[in-house]
């Protein structure tokens, strides 16, 4: 069975000055259907750009995107609609996502609308039902969208992107501006839509012990590449590559007894850097002379696992 | 003496109460964390002490004792003596603290030279040294770079080392690492803790981050809806959280020492948002609380010591707590 989203060898540049960004430099993986897949890395490492590529909302510059078998990568704006209804993303966000001048309902409304569901009957039955599925009251229909909460907020873009009946939804960094206290609400929302409807998930963070919560796999990506690759239980009981061991090093632990260690790895990510060899090698505290020189690629460990690390 | 006592403070904004008579205390040398989520009036907490607050803001109550001196009690140009030189402010996100068109070096001599009699010379000396401190390497160097040339983490040390540059007694951190990421926050915080090892400081650290506050905290207050309601030592507050809302902060969060995953643990939720109780009298927290009672909704609970610095302010949990805190006689 073809998966629902195969991205293969995926590129995104960005002109920076004189300078080219490669935000996204030979990205692959697939998305199966009903599947989570976490991406996770630091801010800058390209995991945004990846996911508004992946939706045709930033142009590639190589590589291939196929939703349910069909190349999507090059299609014009008409053709691409059908498949644009496919796949829906949720932001961070919600509020600089909503426009402050239409109501809940209207919001609802115009997406149907753009997508040609012209029978005004079946477009109020499915704004109705759509804003049930995400746990808010039917006043809110007529309300704006400053009148609610974050989480509010949050749950109306899910409604938006839920609305269309996608298979997969993009989810960038969604409890990310939410408290606590309304991640678990948002978080428990997604995973019973994901159970009632079937829908896959990208789910992007930054956050290691969100994504490893929530995801079925996960990507690890640094510097506009995938370095790890693995179902969330393997990931977490033996990561392999250095950066994802530091990752999950520097997740502070909520017991004051578990003391921690030294931080693993030093420095920060620098995108503007022209590296030779491996990118993550000037912060690898077990860097060798092949990794300055030789660039690792992504390499089967077994069990699906998968690591880009000349050691791992 | 503590260091710092905060007495009794409230705090208002035309029509909104954000802080409600906080107390707390902080000794010479120690890191009390201040947690909650947005809107709690932590800031507003932090911001009282610096006396930086937006012009709307109004100080209702309350005393804040610097050393047994009370800053509301002192005038503008006594206070712009105090900040700097004994209390100190970074914040989350230190690209719009720093001034863009000024080397580094500069704003860092600036800090010392309102403080200190220094030569330029001495002062630029002094910040080369202070970079030092704070790990950025190549200091003699990094000295004349600009705010942008700096990751943010880098920012973040710079902010630091103007904090640190008068040798304060108390560093107010607010939201110091929320911008930065995950590796890059754990570099900063073991920074913040070995600095105030090093120069004796008391560290009030706001977060909305309990893994934070379990591994850089010695103590840690709770706030909700502009109310301090449980305060504890770091041990035993994450031994065992006494409030319905710590509870439930700590159960809402992912745990990353648990074997947590979606498919067979379900995050408990905290129903409802900080507003639910908007207009109500009582206990703010009673229309979210599991536990709640019709009592709850009549009168606010008043914060109650259990011994051993710990307090509550939730009177079913004083009431079912059998007391064994304070050695009680409670069977």
């Amino acid at each position: 069975m073809t998966p629902l989203l195969s991205v293969r060898d995926l590129h995104t540049r960005y002109a920076v000055g004189k300078q080219v960004l490669r935000a996204v430099d030979g990205v692959s993986f697939e998305v199966g259907r009903g599947e989570t897949v976490g991406l996770v890395g630091e801010s800058g490492c390209g995991k945004s750009t990846l996911g508004k590529t992946v939706l045709r909302l930033v142009p590639s510059a190589e590589g291939t995107i196929e939703l349910d078998g069909a190349d999507i990568t090059r299609l014009g704006d008409r053709a691409m609609a059908p498949h644009r209804r496919r796949m829906q993303m949720v932001f961070q966000d919600p509020f600089g996502s909503l426009n402050p001048r239409h109501t809940i309902r209207a919001l609802l409304d115009t997406a149907l609308r753009v997508h040609r569901v012209s029978d005004a009957a079946e477009r109020d039955r499915r704004v109705h039902e759509t804003i049930a599925k995400v746990g808010l009251p039917v006043d809110s229909l007529d309300r704006y969208p400053h009148e609610f909460s974050g989480g509010q907020r949050q749950r109306i873009g899910i409604a938006r992107a839920l609305i269309l009946r996608p298979a997969l939804i993009v989810c960038d960094e969604p409890v990310s501006a939410l408290d606590v206290s309304i991640q678990a609400q948002i978080l428990n929302l997604l995973v019973d839509l994901k159970r009632e409807l079937g829908l896959a998930y990208l789910f992007i963070s930054h956050d290691l012990g969100v994504v490893r919560y929530f995801a079925d796999r996960v990507l690890v990506m640094y510097f506009g590449r995938i370095v790890e690759s693995a179902s969330y239980a393997t990931l977490w009981r033996d990561p392999r590559h250095p950066y994802t061991k530091a990752l999950f090093a520097a997740l502070p632990s909520a017991d004051p007894t578990h003391k921690r260690g030294e931080p693993p790895i030093k420095g920060e990510l620098v995108t503007t850097e022209q590296v030779r060899g491996c990118r993550f090698h000037s912060r690898c505290p077990a860097a060798t002379d092949r990794c300055r020189a030789e660039e690792p690629v992504l390499r089967p460990l077994g069990e699906g696992h998968h690591a880009a690390c000349h050691y791992a | 003496m503590p260091l710092l006592s905060v007495d009794g403070l409230s705090v208002a904004f035309p029509g909104h109460a954000a802080v409600r008579e906080a107390s707390f205390s902080l000794a010479a040398g120690e890191t009390l964390a201040l947690v909650g989520e947005s809107g709690c009036g932590k800031s507003v907490t932090a911001f009282s002490v610096m006396r930086l607050l937006p012009p709307n803001a109004r100080v209702v109550s309350g005393r804040i004792l610097l050393e047994g001196a009370d800053l509301l009690a002192l005038s503008e140009s006594e206070m712009r003596e105090v900040r700097g030189a004994q209390v100190s402010l970074i914040q989350q996100e230190p690209m719009t603290s720093l001034n863009p068109v000024l080397s580094i070096g500069l704003q860092i001599a600036e800090v010392i030279r309102r403080h200190e009699k220094l030569s330029r010379k001495a002062a630029r000396a002094r910040a080369v040294e202070l970079l030092d401190l704070v790990s950025i390497p190549d200091a003699h160097r990094r000295i004349d770079d600009y705010p942008h040339n700096l990751s943010g983490g880098m920012r973040q040390r710079v902010m630091i080392a103007m904090a640190v540059a008068c040798r304060p007694k108390l560093l107010i951190a607010d939201e110091p690492t929320t911008a930065l990421d995950v590796t890059t926050q754990a570099q900063v915080l073991d920074l913040l803790d070995d600095l105030r090892h090093r120069l004796g400081m008391a560290v009030l650290l706001i977060t909305h981050d309990l893994g934070v506050v379990a591994q850089w905290a010695d103590r840690i207050a709770v706030m909700y809806a502009g109310r301090i309601v449980e305060q504890a030592g770091i041990e035993p507050f994450f031994a065992a959280p006494l409030h319905p809302y710590s509870r439930g902060l700590l159960g809402a969060r992912v745990d990353v020492d648990a074997d947590e995953h979606y498919s067979t643990h379900r995050l408990t939720e905290i129903p409802g948002n900080v507003g639910s109780a908007a207009g109500q009298a009582g206990c703010s927290f009673a229309p979210r609380c599991p536990v709640a009672q019709p009592a709850c909704r009549q009168a606010v609970p008043p914060l109650v010591g259990l011994g051993d610095e710990r307090a509550v302010a939730c009177p079913v949990t004083v009431s079912s707590h059998s007391s064994p805190l304070l050695g009680g006689e409670a069977r």
